[in-house]
């Protein structure tokens, strides 16, 4: 029979507190390193692809920051080669567009991207490109409506036409000299079913926390998790991931008119957070959380807790999280240290491999309750660590405000 | 009984990590190459 665990002493307990307390400081110094590393990186030199993207010139003539005139032999210009970035999934993806001197699209390169190597491939491997080729100007150059859009990749995909419109409309304008319509430059907020859908669960979310009885709060839980799986999850292919916080600490922030669900989603996290305390969203919306909780519901699995490995597992995940965070940081890559397994399930698209990982953790999740939410995901991690984080700056303000406090109880007593 | 389940938990997270470090790994090698 195991000998019960002896409780820790008092003294015992502050050393394992002072312990932690360093350990996250030197957290927060790592990640302030890597991200210096990362940020005096070398950028994209465009010169590099001029010959690639435009065959038939003779010389080029550099006019501006990453504007290229392109020359014949007799050095008269025939195109030109522009720049346009916008954010993809990981972060900044910069497109390199050569256009004729009537404003058509001649050749197109992705010189600059973060995205997952996976998802990347797929894109490039489609014809995208050269749907994109050939178009002018003049074309709405939108997805769906004159591009035909990629399953699985939407956001690398919107990026890419984004990234070639931006490009062609500012060349044609400024170095082509044509007129451009304003309407065709003018950007509109797109806010639609996704955005209308998340607001919606994270509201039902506060509501299912503090407004519903005791007696009903299992039954929301459930439609809320349903809902979560059905609508983040399966049709529209966003729920948090590791890439988002990444994005959130590199300030690779999207834009803001075409991708409000991902301000949202984060913002709308943090706030409820910060003014109730609670992560709702790993309990109540995560849509892998909920796909776990009902294939073991089939399995009847237990909460499972290794009181003897427990410390081993937490700190384990704690550095691998870390370290995925670094990795990311120094290559100033948010997608590149992303391992979740949900987008092989919500996409119904990955390699062997990613299909592997999934199935291994369905068929643990038989037995044991969240096993991907307990023992790998990195999102618990990160809420830890915020509320380290923000236990260490309430101290400072609480101890600001309560000198007012006193203040005041003095001036009402000598009113009384 | 419950050497059992640490038997069962310990696989899974061993066999997990296992499986995340190959993933960061692929996913870092096919971006610097």
């Amino acid at each position: 029979m195991a000998k019960p665990k002896k409780p820790l002493k008092p003294n015992d307990r502050a050393r394992k507190k002072r312990l932690e307390d360093g350990l996250a400081w030197i957290t927060l110094g790592l990640l302030v390193i890597c991200g210096i590393i990362g940020f005096n990186r070398s950028q994209t030199d465009l010169t590099g692809f001029q010959k690639e993207l435009w065959p038939e010139a003779a010389s080029f003539e550099a006019t501006g920051y990453e504007t290229i005139l392109a020359k014949d032999d007799t050095n008269v210009t025939i195109g030109c080669i522009s720049t346009g970035t916008q954010n993809g999934f990981g972060g900044p993806l910069k497109v390199a567009v050569a256009l004729n001197s009537k404003g058509v699209i001649e050749n197109i390169k992705v010189v600059e991207h973060r995205e997952s190597p996976s998802w990347f491939d797929r894109v490039i491997g489609s014809d995208l490109i050269a749907r994109l080729k050939g178009k002018s100007f003049r074309d709405p150059l939108q997805l769906e409506v004159d591009i035909d859009g990629i399953t699985g990749a939407t956001y690398t995909t919107e990026a890419i036409v984004m990234a070639s419109k931006e490009a062609t409309l500012e060349a044609t304008r400024d170095i082509l000299g044509h007129n451009v319509d304003p309407y065709l430059v003018q950007k509109r907020i797109e806010f639609g079913l996704p955005e209308i859908s998340l607001l919606t669960l994270l509201v039902m979310a506060i509501v299912g926390v503090y407004k519903i009885p005791k007696r009903h709060q299992k039954t929301m839980r459930w439609i809320l998790m349903l809902l979560g799986a059905a609508l983040l999850g399966f049709t529209f292919n966003h729920p948090l991931t590791l890439v988002d916080i990444n994005k959130l600490i590199m300030g690779y922030w999207p834009d803001v008119y075409n991708q409000i669900y991902w301000y949202i989603l984060i913002f709308g996290i943090i706030l409820i957070f910060l003014t109730t305390g609670k992560n709702t969203y790993c309990k109540y919306i995560c849509p892998f959380g909920a796909v776990q909780e009902c294939v073991g519901a089939m399995g009847r699995a237990k909460t499972a807790v290794s009181k003897k490995y427990n410390r081993v597992f937490h700190w384990t995940r704690r550095t691998i999280v870390l370290l995925a965070i670094m990795l990311a940081l120094v290559y100033r890559n948010p997608g590149m240290s992303s391992y979740e397994v949900y987008g092989t399930l919500f996409n119904l698209l990955g390699t062997n491999f990613e299909v592997f990982f999934l199935s291994f953790v369905l068929a643990f999740a038989l037995f044991i309750k969240r096993p991907w939410c307990n023992y790998l995901c990195p999102i618990p991690v990160i809420e830890h660590y915020a509320r380290f984080i923000y236990k260490k700056l309430k101290i400072p303000f609480e101890r600001f405000q309560r000198p007012k406090l006193i203040s005041s109880e003095i001036t009402n007593s000598t009113n009384a | 009984m419950k050497k059992n389940k640490d038997a069962i938990l310990i696989s899974f997270f061993i066999l997990g990590m296992l499986l995340v470090l190959s993933e960061i790994t692929g996913n870092w090698i096919s971006s610097i190459w």
